[in-house]
């Protein structure tokens, strides 16, 4: 039978020891949290949140204090090692695992074998990998040589050479400028889709999560706080998206039509605009404006305000989650 | 051993071979370190020459002597010292954690690691034994091929042993950013004072001759000397543990103390470093990143 999850962790708990002292510092309390098969997933939350250690423990690194959980329907704590053998991990740091005296490719070698893949399939397979990561012209250069952004690419590469179903990526667009790290969300999202590969990525870019994430789980102080899609945590946050539109004074015929349909939560009309709050922008702009058409409104301007996940994510840590 | 660990350590071992080629100065100098080295004993013999020194039952040439102390020097200094550097620089390199998500057995990237200074040491043992017989009169028989191989085996495997057990100590008792004790005790105190490299241990006071009986290069140098020196006296017992058990002879309790020593330390070695490990994944400590 296909597990539908490929992940289940409930109540999960972690303590590490505090060097030097008797206490002991939670990393994760009480974290509970599934992943679906083939989506990418989203782990938020800033330093020290407990997204690394909650990885580590997912892959099978780490053992938790509490708690149970299955990894691709293996248990964490008696089959540690065949989670290990059958997920991926990229690093924050690229150059873990990167050794500069090997070339690219040499080092896609070494990796290979490390990692078992069978002898007749290795090459074939680093050569697909450095055309699918666009890194061909590179294959001969050490590593020192290419860019950050290249250098990541490498190691994803490296974590998707035996092509494990599911891959950890721990904040992999960090230290990378704007336009390696854009190179790099593209290639989360190709590995995804094309290889149907589960991605669970962590992250304090929340932009990174919005765009990428079809599922994001917002950690603070250990804790899960929320988790749910993007624009479920809007809802429920009941923050709402809003549309601002320039334009003549509707009539009040026009003003109760708008209302009237059933995602408006507000609708106001002051100093030459229209002010609209509705549950999803994206659904219902055209619907609005053809309503204002409908009644002769003449439309000068129209701007959207959604509220972006770093205004869930604010909320939400500051008022426990939801 | 599995195909895949064996494909494995052979990817290791031309991955630091690759490495080690890449520091262009490095096959030279490592020749002229060990034709030094040789060169400097090769001086130390000139002032026992004509003297009435004995090196009883080592035969009477110095610099067959001190050059198979070389060479069990050089063999043993990887096996015993290397393990602990190298897990040091998976744990601080980040990359055990990667190891850790691979079908690899636990121990197959130490040893792969270790390459490094089996390239490095391993061919310097057979150096000093070939500069010592080339330049500077050193002699020596293989009578006994068939025993000094089994001495060889031993003496790897035992030191081998100890330092595994000294590389299990980084996980296993925390000691990351100290001096390593095990390998501080037998290398730095014990071996480098009774191992018998440069001079007889008999020339020791007793009580480093006893301290001297427990680590096994007193044993392996004990057994090469008597068996590759003319003149070697295969014998005479003048160890402490040779004179208390007379009955044996020097040879064979030299044989049997050292397959005593590798049946102990090695799984011993073994044992402790699993145990490391699974306390490091339980800590979150196999990388320096949490």
């Amino acid at each position: 039978m296909a597990i539908e999850n490929v992940i289940e962790m409930r109540n999960i708990t972690k303590r590490y020891k505090i060097r030097k002292s008797r206490e002991r510092f939670t990393a994760l309390d009480d974290v509970s949290l599934s992943i679906r098969k083939g989506e990418i997933f989203g782990l938020l939350g800033s330093n020290g949140a407990g997204k690394t250690t909650l990885i580590k423990v997912m892959s099978g690194l780490l053992q938790a204090d509490e708690g149970t959980g299955e990894t691709l329907g293996y248990d964490i704590y008696k089959d540690h090692k065949k989670i290990r053998a059958t997920v991926s991990l990229v690093a924050p740091t690229a150059d873990v695992g990167t050794d500069n005296n090997l070339t690219v490719r040499q080092n896609l070698e070494f990796w290979a074998v490390v990692y078992d893949l069978e002898r007749e399939k290795r090459e074939e397979r680093i050569d697909e990998m450095l055309d699918f990561l666009e890194l061909r012209q590179y294959e001969n250069h050490w590593p020192m040589s290419i860019s950050a952004g290249n250098r990541q690419k490498l190691a994803i590469a490296r974590s998707l050479l035996v092509k494990n179903p599911v891959v950890f990526l721990d904040e992999p667009t960090v230290k990378l400028d704007a336009k390696s790290a854009a190179a790099v969300r593209e290639l989360v999202k190709k590995i995804n889709l094309e290889f149907g590969i589960t991605v669970i990525m962590t992250t304090h870019y929340i932009y990174e999560a919005e765009e990428l994430c079809e599922r994001v789980a917002i950690m603070h102080k250990g804790k899960i706080v929320s988790c749910d899609t993007v624009a479920n945590l809007r809802r429920n946050l009941q923050r709402y998206d809003e549309i601002v539109i320039t334009c003549d004074q509707p009539t009040t015929e026009a003003l109760n039509a708008i209302t009237a349909i059933p995602v408006i939560v507000s609708c106001e009309y002051a100093d030459g605009k229209l002010t609209v709050g509705l549950e999803n922008i994206r659904s219902n702009l055209l619907e609005i404006l053809k309503v204002l058409r409908g009644h002769g409104v003449s439309i000068t301007e129209v701007a959207t305000n959604e509220p972006t996940l770093e205004d869930i994510f604010v909320d939400t840590i500051s008022g426990g989650g939801v | 051993m599995r195909f895949r660990e064996w494909d494995s350590l052979k990817m290791f071992s031309k991955r630091e071979l690759i490495i080690w080629l890449s520091y262009k100065m490095n096959a030279l100098m490592w020749v002229l370190d060990t034709l030094f080295t040789t060169i400097i004993f090769f001086t130390l013999s000139l002032v026992t020459r004509g003297s009435d020194i004995s090196f009883f039952p080592y035969g009477s040439n110095y610099v067959s002597f001190v050059v198979l102390g070389l060479f069990v020097h050089f063999i043993s200094y990887t096996n015993l010292g290397d393990p602990f550097p190298r897990v040091s620089r998976i744990y601080w390199g980040g990359t055990m954690d990667l190891y850790m998500l691979s079908p690899l057995s636990y121990f197959t990237p130490m040893l792969g690691i270790m390459f490094r200074g089996v390239i490095d040491d391993y061919p310097r043992s057979i150096l000093a034994l070939l500069f010592g017989w080339l330049f500077f009169g050193a002699v020596f028989t293989f009578n006994s091929p068939f025993l000094l191989l089994i001495i060889l085996i031993l003496i790897l495997l035992s030191t081998f042993g100890i330092g595994m057990i000294s590389a299990s100590s980084f996980y296993l008792f925390d000691f990351k950013q100290q001096v390593e004790p095990v390998k501080f005790i037998f290398q730095d105190v014990i071996i480098a004072l009774t191992a018998g490299y440069y001079y007889p241990i008999t020339v020791l006071p007793y009580p480093l001759q006893v301290l001297g009986g427990l680590i096994p290069h007193t044993y392996a140098l004990d057994a090469l000397r008597r068996l590759m020196i003319p003149g070697g006296d295969a014998l005479t017992p003048v160890l402490p543990l040779q004179l208390a058990l007379s009955g044996l002879s020097p040879v064979t309790l030299d044989i049997l103390v050292l397959a005593v020593m590798s049946a102990v330390f090695l799984p011993l070695g073994w044992f402790m470093y699993v145990k490391g490990i699974e306390k490091a994944r339980r800590e979150g400590t196999l990388t320096r990143w949490q």
